[in-house]
């Protein structure tokens, strides 16, 4: 076994955790899982097979690594590439054609072409027209605000696409895509009935699933569990993820998957019924809680995204914006807000002092909001920014999401100064921090 | 001319407005609009066009008083129903089918078929899932908050589906079906070749689209403007909505569908220029502003729904959940956050005291914020309570759409409950006040 296929070993059994051993992060590396079938771990991950034809390849690669990742393949894998799978349009996982369509002409090969689920091409004009503001949101979402992450606009549009299933064969292998929603509308997954391999795409991340990812488009917690039911119900041997490790063996995989329908489907139900019974999100929020025995697996910790975030994309799939607090309908400007409980607090220093307290006792929900309102009410404040910095770093110094460390950093760097204008490519720098900050904890 | 197209032309040209006559309002009742086809103008309407095999009807009934519409049908024509096309699956247009499917049965004809976008029974499934939802939703939107409310499980799923455009011929008669994602992902508009008639659906409305409709499924505002425009490029000369009045006229048709799709296009825009620059959904929701001439269209008026309402739907399907305010991300319970607001206040009734100032000098806004508080902060005060009811009544009055008005009479009731126990008082309609008050200021 090689490092990856160690590590999957380790954080399984407990020797290491995706506190330490983030699903994003690090070891990265090429290895084989299966008969004439190769995982590449990276920030995302790439499943190769070879066939007579040539490699079928799963998410050939991400916008800022598909060179990096292109050469690791061809130390090891030599075929042409025949047939590249998307397994959904976010842009770590379809990038890297150009690299094998400028070997196939170099070398006379046929082209290789690309599938994808008949909705992404809808998901890359969207991603043109908003482009800006995606380049914003992962800058906060993966670097905590230190920039702007770069944001492409050139996407391989997929040369084929299907709706609902398709088996296609590729020198003598057959091989099943499923679409389902889930973490996107475009989402396939892949199934190889001869090794028993399952690709997931993100449907699997070795953590609780990204259906709650606060920035970004609609994601489907129900669909994604009955997916995820449906790949178990193959018996799959071999589990490949878009994120993280390798799970090998049936009893493992189907546990894995069974674990990650279950959290998904206990999250919808419990929404729902409190819909149905007329509660408004704050009660929701507060009072659905995924099942403590289920987080505690080592694959499905709350280290990207969290269970309160599923809840909110369930609201926001069943029922409106509109969160059933009357004054949130039409509501006063946020800095009008903060203006008036500052005056009636007697002034944003007063609201700082209290953040302080109630930050410093481990309240970090409540220290926020006034934070937030101390800024609002008094925005040019050199006391109230530096109180602030401090409220937020300490709240992201004490989530573990990838997600809320994000926003959070991105708060604390927000009151120091004006956004920078860096540009963030590459791996990002919230999920190396996640890894460093608990190997530190580990050895106090 | 009929009640009903005389009424469509003293809307259109200002002898009547919607602020005084709701879209969904009265006067009820059938005009003939064009060659073989009749207008059944109801809370939702009906369009019956009559074939040598049978009629093809747009949007048969709602699922409130499906007799009464057939009725109307039968007092027009006697044709048998061949076809029946649902516009969408909201429970005001996909009922009906049962009734003529009886009468086929009975008379001995072939059962009539249903047509409609394939999304359609998706919704159905989802209705029936979330119907304590929609019931407590509905309550809001329709009855301030008042009274019991059904919300229906027994759909007619439709016998046939399609995907993005279907011709049908039937007696003869040539109908275009488009799909087109807007109030609903499963909207289907009609258009007649040979009468030039058009049928839109709910993707015209007589007031602002409902593109923003606070407490339902997302809203597609984009892709609506384009059926809009696409619906002029065919020149249709007879507009027959989905609620409110025939447009009739190429002229008008088009100004109507073009100013429409403007309405929706500016708001589109303005919202994608903010969040591709990096604001926050505050910032974006009080910059977005729409243009007056718009609005003071007589098929224009924010008297359902709510330009600022769009804004929200169009954040939701570009953006995230997330609004932008870090704070909001993981927050504090909110009776916690009042609590605190009302202790650095020096009391909950401090907070009721600026509320009631504040909605005096007009500040709704802000009034309500501290109305929630107060009341979330002091939940045993009957007293305080009856208060705040009364900014929220204060509110609804000055608001122009059902959408707000609903939800801010909603939260009077429930403050007046917790007041002087359960709620005894019977159904109420918001579009009803809505007219009355219109009236009044007339």
């Amino acid at each position: 076994m090689g490092e990856v296929l160690n590590a999957a070993e380790a954080v399984w059994s407990g020797r290491a955790d995706t506190t330490t051993h983030h699903p994003l992060g690090r070891p990265f590396g090429i290895e084989q899982v299966a008969e004439k079938t190769w995982f590449y771990k990276g920030f995302s991950g790439t499943v190769l097979r070879e066939t007579e034809e040539g490699l079928i390849m799963v998410d050939p690669g991400a916008y800022f690594d598909a060179q990096v990742r292109f050469e690791a393949i061809r130390s090891v894998v030599e075929p042409r590439l025949n047939t590249a799978v998307f397994t959904h349009g976010h842009v770590d996982h379809v990038f890297g054609m150009p690299y094998y369509i400028q070997e196939s002409v170099a070398r006379g090969w046929p082209r290789p072409k690309a599938v994808g689920q008949a909705a992404m091409p809808a998901r890359f004009r969207r991603y043109r027209e908003s482009a800006s503001w995606n380049g914003i949101i992962n800058g906060r979402q993966f670097a905590g605000g230190s920039g702007r992450a770069v944001w492409p606009l050139d996407y391989h549009e997929p040369d084929i696409i299907y709706e609902d299933r398709l088996t296609v064969r590729v020198g003598g292998v057959r091989v099943l895509l499923r679409h389902a929603r889930g973490e996107t509308d475009d989402h396939t997954w892949v199934f190889f009935p001869d090794t028993r391999v399952l690709c997931t795409g993100d449907l699997f991340i070795y953590a609780v699933p990204n259906a709650g990812n606060p920035q970004k488009v609609q994601r489907y917690a129900r669909d994604w569990a009955a997916a995820l039911r449906e790949m178990a119900d193959l018996e799959p041997e071999i589990l490949l993820p878009g994120h993280g490790w390798p799970i090998l063996g049936a009893d493992r995989v189907r546990q894995a998957l069974q674990d990650t329908a279950a959290l998904l489907e206990s999250l919808h139900d419990q929404t729902l019924a409190l819909m149905n019974q007329g509660a408004s999100l704050d009660q929701v929020l507060h009072e659905v809680k995924a099942p403590a025995d289920l987080i505690e697996k080592p694959y499905l910790r709350p280290v990207y995204d969290e269970p309160e975030f599923i809840v909110r994309n369930i609201w926001r799939l069943y029922g409106g914006w509109y969160d059933g607090t009357p004054s949130h309908l039409k509501p006063a400007p946020e800095q009008a807000q903060a203006g008036e409980i500052a005056r009636l607090a007697g002034g944003a220093d007063k609201l700082t002092a209290r953040a302080l307290e109630l930050s410093g006792r481990g309240d970090h929900r409540l220290a926020c909001h006034l934070a937030d309102w101390a800024k609002l009410a008094e925005p040019d404040s050199d006391r109230v920014f530096e109180a602030v910095q401090r409220v937020y770093t300490a709240r992201a110094g004490a989530e573990t999401s990838t997600m809320a460390i994000g926003i959070f950093m991105t708060a604390a760097r927000d009151a120091a100064s004006a956004v920078p204008d860096q540009q963030i490519k590459g791996v990002s720098p919230i999920v190396k921090m996640q890894a460093g900050r608990e190997k530190t904890d580990a050895a106090r | 001319m009929g009640e009903i197209l005389d009424f469509a032309e003293a809307v259109w040209i200002g002898q009547a407005d919607t602020y005084a006559h709701h879209p969904l309002s009265l006067p009820y009742g059938t005009d003939q609009v064009a060659e073989s086809t009749w207008f059944h103008k109801f809370f939702s309407n009906t369009v019956i066009r009559e074939t040598s095999e049978g009629l093809v009807m747009v949007d048969p009934s709602g699922f409130l008083g499906p007799e009464i519409k057939f009725e109307a049908v039968r007092a027009v024509t006697g044709q048998r129903l061949n076809t029946a096309i649902f516009t969408h699956g909201h429970v005001d247009h996909c009922f009906g089918v049962p009734i003529y499917a009886r009468e086929a049965r009975e008379k001995g004809w072939p059962p009539p078929r249903a047509i409609a976008h394939e999304a359609m029974p998706a919704r159905f499934d989802r209705y029936r899932e979330s119907r304590g939802y929609n019931e407590a939703i509905n309550v809001r939107q329709f009855q301030g908050g008042a009274g019991p409310i059904h919300f229906p499980d027994d759909f007619y799923y439709p016998d046939v589906v399609y995907k993005d455009r279907l011709t049908i011929r039937v007696g003869g008669v040539t109908v275009l079906l488009h799909h087109a994602r807007g109030e609903t992902d499963d909207h289907t508009w009609v258009f007649f070749p040979d009468t030039r008639v058009l049928c839109t659906g709910d993707l015209i409305f007589w007031c602002v689209p409902n593109a923003g409709n606070p407490q339902k499924f997302q809203r597609y505002c984009k892709d609506w403007a384009l059926a809009l425009r696409e619906m002029a490029a065919l020149e249709p000369e007879v507009l027959l909505p989905g609620h409110g009045w025939p447009v009739m006229g190429a002229d008008r048709v088009r100004q109507v569908l073009e100013d429409n799709a403007a309405l929706l296009e500016s708001i589109h825009e303005q919202t994608m220029t903010l969040m591709n620059q990096g604001a926050s959904l505050d910032t974006v929701i009080h910059s977005v502003k729409v243009s007056e001439d718009l609005l003071a269209k007589p098929y224009l008026h924010p008297v359902y729904d709510e330009p600022e309402f769009i804004v929200r739907n169009i954040w939701r399907l570009y953006g995230g959940w997330y609004d932008g305010t870090p704070s909001h991300l993981k927050p504090a319970p909110e009776k916690v956050q009042a609590e605190e607001i009302a202790r650095l206040a020096g009391g909950a009734d401090k907070l009721a005291a600026r509320a009631l100032e504040l909605a005096k000098a007009g500040d709704f806004r802000l009034a309500c914020h501290l109305a929630d508080w107060a009341c979330l902060a002091a939940p045993g005060d009957p007293a305080l309570a009856r208060d705040m009811a009364g900014v929220y009544q204060d509110r609804a009055r000055v608001e122009t759409s059902t959408m707000a008005m609903g939800v801010f009479m909603a939260a009077a009731r429930d403050l007046e409950a917790a007041d002087r126990g359960p709620d005894e008082t019977p159904t109420a309609s918001v579009v009803l006040a809505q007219d009355e008050r219109g009236r009044e200021r007339q």
